[in-house]
């Protein structure tokens, strides 16, 4: 990434970001919670840890960037971890 | 035994190379006093997941459940109190450790270690359970469905602390530029910043996902493809505040170099440009 002369001037800063810390994951999860927001799912497949072709068409999607929003995976039905 | 899926080595090189999922089993070793077992109901993808099966991610190794993301009900816990607290909960894991609250970065000597599918950390979400410290959960939003939670915990986390905290700019009035929308990261970004009361502007090479973010709360968007597009976002910021407060960026590319002829001179208070 080219840094030019007129960024300086302008005084912009760049940073790198990447994940967070413990307490940032809780003030997510938590702001989540307060505002209602849902993220948003492209696609999911159901079948579970046996379903290896489903699974695999979420990484091609990926490939592809054919994704908008998160490719998720159904390992169990809820109802059932709770027993 | 607990069932889990890695990758399995073949042969190739780096960045040619793909691997193959493998179905594994890993020993089902009973929780230690502070941890508890999570029975995994739905786990998700990132983009490192696709590095490790092309073997361009740090650490990259096989025999390790693949996946960050997940969430899932806790089915049983070690003795401590802390950890008898989450019995029969419906969960979201952490999905790295070794990193506390030090606003700056990880505090651990050791560095920080995201789950799934490398060398620095043995847990993975894409198997049946996931034996944690019960340190490392959330309660799971109670409006979001299994799926959904799983959809939460490192594109959430990546794009709070890009966009919440460390561009300073997520605040009423601001303008902001997120680029590549249809991400993970660059969503969620927008989910918090449109949230937060900021005028959020997106960017992307399909019209169609633009419109996708317009329906989410975005103020407007413009197609990096089209020559010019720098003029055009100009055009559409709002008339008394010419110019970007910040930029949230995962896509590089000329998005970061021209954009910033936009965002504004800053002699004083944050003007940034965060690239993911």
């Amino acid at each position: 990434m080219p840094f030019q002369m007129a960024a300086v001037l302008k005084n912009i800063e760049v940073r790198g970001s990447t994940m967070g810390s413990r307490k940032e994951f809780a003030d997510m999860v938590k702001f989540v919670q307060q505002k209602n927001l849902k993220p948003i799912v492209s696609r999911s497949v159901s079948g579970g840890l046996d379903n290896l072709e489903g699974i695999d068409s979420l990484f091609e999607d990926m490939k592809a960037g054919k994704q908008f929003g998160k490719l998720v995976i159904e390992v169990s039905k809820e109802r059932e971890a709770k027993l | 035994m607990v069932r889990a899926i890695s990758i399995r080595k073949i042969d190739g090189k780096p960045g040619k190379v793909y691997y193959p999922l493998d179905q594994i089993t890993i020993p089902d070793t009973p929780p230690k006093e502070n941890e508890v077992v999570v029975k995994i109901t739905a786990a998700a993808l990132n983009h490192r997941d696709l590095f490790l099966r092309q073997h361009l991610y740090p650490g990259t190794t096989f025999g390790v459940p693949l996946l960050a993301d997940g969430t899932g009900i806790v089915t049983s816990t070690g003795s401590s109190p802390a950890a008898k607290k989450w019995q029969g909960k419906r969960v979201v894991i952490n999905p790295g450790s070794g990193w506390k609250d030090d606003p700056e970065g990880p505090e651990s000597p050791t560095g920080y270690s995201i789950l799934g599918g490398t060398k620095m950390n043995p847990l993975g979400t894409l198997g049946e359970t996931v034996t944690i410290d019960a340190g490392e959960l959330e309660d799971a939003p109670a409006h979001l469905s299994s799926i959904e939670a799983a959809a939460l915990p490192l594109t959430g986390l990546t794009a709070w602390r890009a966009t919440m905290v460390k561009s300073g700019n997520a605040k009423p009035g601001r303008n902001i530029l997120i680029t590549g929308i249809g991400g993970g990261v660059a969503i969620m970004a927008l989910l918090f910043a449109v949230a937060a009361g900021a005028n959020v502007y997106v960017s992307s090479g399909s019209g169609e996902k633009i419109e996708r973010a317009k329906g989410m709360g975005a103020k407007g968007g413009i197609n990096y493809k089209q020559k010019g597009w720098e003029k055009t976002l100009k055009g559409i910021l709002p008339k008394d505040r010419q110019f970007l407060d910040a930029i949230i960026d995962g896509a590089g590319g000329d998005v970061v170099e021209k954009g910033a002829r936009l965002l504004k001179v800053c002699f004083a208070g944050p003007c940034f440009l965060l690239c993911l």
